[in-house]
Order: C-alpha cells, then structure tokens, then sequence
C-alpha cells in the first residue's frame, strides 16, 4: 500500500529535523500550529515557521546538541498523520529516553496542527523544566 | 478501500468497551495483553491480561457511576501498530474529565498484545482518577 501525503510529509519533518534543513522545516511548518502539553518551559501553543524553527533551535541549544528522534512509525488515514517516536536528549546531568505519539494533520504537503503526547509528561517536564 | 484486519481488531475492542461486552472485550485481549495507563493515578501502570484488563474497566466504571463515554476519531494502521485518537469523557461526583487521548496497540492475528492508553492532559487525568 502507498504511503498517505500525510505519513510523506511526517517523514520529510523529521528528515529535515535530522539533517538541520532549516528551509525544508520552514516550508514544513509554515501554515503549523504546535501543542506542546504540561508545564515545563517548551510547553505551550506556538504559530508559524519562524516561531516554530526558533523553538526547534531552542530545543537544540537546551539539549547541547544531544537531541534525536528516533521514529518508529508514521500511520496515515488521509486525515490524520501520527508518527511514533522515541525521544533522547540530555542537559547537563539530566537525561531524557521516552516514547512520544505525534498526532498531526497535513494538508498540501505541509503539516498543519501537531499535539505532542509523551508517554510520561511528569519526567518529561521534569526534563524540560 | 478495505480496512486493515488489525485495525478492524482494535474497532472491535473499541466497541465492545462501549457495549459492555466482556465476552467481546475477553476475546480480543490476548492472554497476554499488557495493557499500560499513562500517568500517577491508582490505574496506572501494565495491567495484564483479560482478568486485570476487565477490571481496570469494571473498577473505573464503578467509580464514575457507569459515566464513561469513549468517542472514536480516527482508527490509522500501518503494519505494525494501531492507533486509536478518541475523545473521552467521564464524570464523578464534582468531577469531570472531557478530553482527547490515544491508544497505541500491538495486534497479533485477531488478539490486541500490548496497548498504551495516554491522555491529553494527564495532570488533568491524575486529578480525575485520584482517591
């Protein structure tokens, strides 16, 4: 069966995220809205590719460098997109090794709302705080 | 398009939560189910097999007054896992949960092996199943 646009364009996000394509992760995000849940300092509701790649690089400079994404599983049904994922980062003498459910939807090869949901929002903002 | 046998599984199990169906709910649980709660309440953590799974389900229905109400979104399948996005909501005495979450399965033939039950809010969750 073919991948759904939805499971290409989940795929192309984290290829760009991966290789630092900046321009890929603007066109990706630029019609995107971002829930991050909980109480840590990344959580919140953000808007747009400027935001968006700003806050990815955020993440980047809080964690050193250290953070990947390890993707499971993309699922598709031409509505919504989930991908399965597995998320490792460290700051300092923190680290962070956990499953995430990313649900989104795409439209025009481009991904429109994404809710992040952490197997364990507790040590995750634990990690984040 | 026809729908993918293991997602077929997981509607099924879906509907037999919202019937009440136990015979249903006991077929579709492998015996060796390990069915995970997201969050800190007393129904979190592995339940396993279809005993612990009925009740987890019979307890949180007892609790809630028989109020669980489990809207199904979206079913998506890939080869490997299963994804139900559901809207869930519940009431106790001054409480309520209204909330979307998600259920990651595993299917093997036609019985669910593994499933993660998270929530959107799970500090909100915690609050609602807290003694």
């Amino acid at each position: 069966m073919a991948d759904d646009a939805g499971v290409l364009t989940m795929r192309r996000f984290y290829d760009a995220f991966e290789s630092g394509d900046a321009d890929v992760l603007r066109d990706l995000l630029a019609d995107c809205t971002w829930h991050t849940p909980g109480e840590s300092l990344i959580a919140g509701t953000f808007t747009g590719a400027d935001e968006l790649v700003a806050r990815l690089g955020l993440l980047r400079e809080m964690t050193d460098g250290t953070l990947l994404f390890y993707l499971h599983d993309v699922l598709g049904d031409g509505d919504h997109v989930v991908g399965l994922d597995r998320v490792t980062a460290r700051r300092g003498d923190r680290s962070i090794d956990m499953n995430r459910v990313v649900i989104a939807h795409a439209r025009d090869g481009k991904l429109t709302d994404v809710w992040l949901v952490p197997e364990d929002q507790y040590v995750f903002d634990e990690f984040w705080s | 398009m026809a729908e993918h046998p293991n997602v077929s599984v997981v509607r099924r199990f879906y509907q037999a939560f919202m019937a009440r169906d136990t015979a249903r709910l006991y077929q579709l649980a492998g015996e060796n189910l390990e069915f995970h709660v997201a969050g800190r309440s007393a129904f979190a953590g592995v339940h396993r097999g279809p005993d612990q799974i009925l009740k987890l389900f019979r307890l949180t229905g007892e609790l809630t007054q028989h109020s669980v109400r489990i809207e199904l979104h979206a079913l998506l399948g890939s080869g490997d896992h299963v994804v139900g996005l559901h809207h869930l909501a519940a009431s106790r005495p001054g409480r309520t949960l209204d909330q979307n979450g998600c259920l990651v399965c595993h299917v093997d033939g036609a019985i669910i092996t593994d499933a993660w039950l998270s929530f959107e809010n799970l500090r909100e969750a915690d609050a609602f199943w807290a003694d």
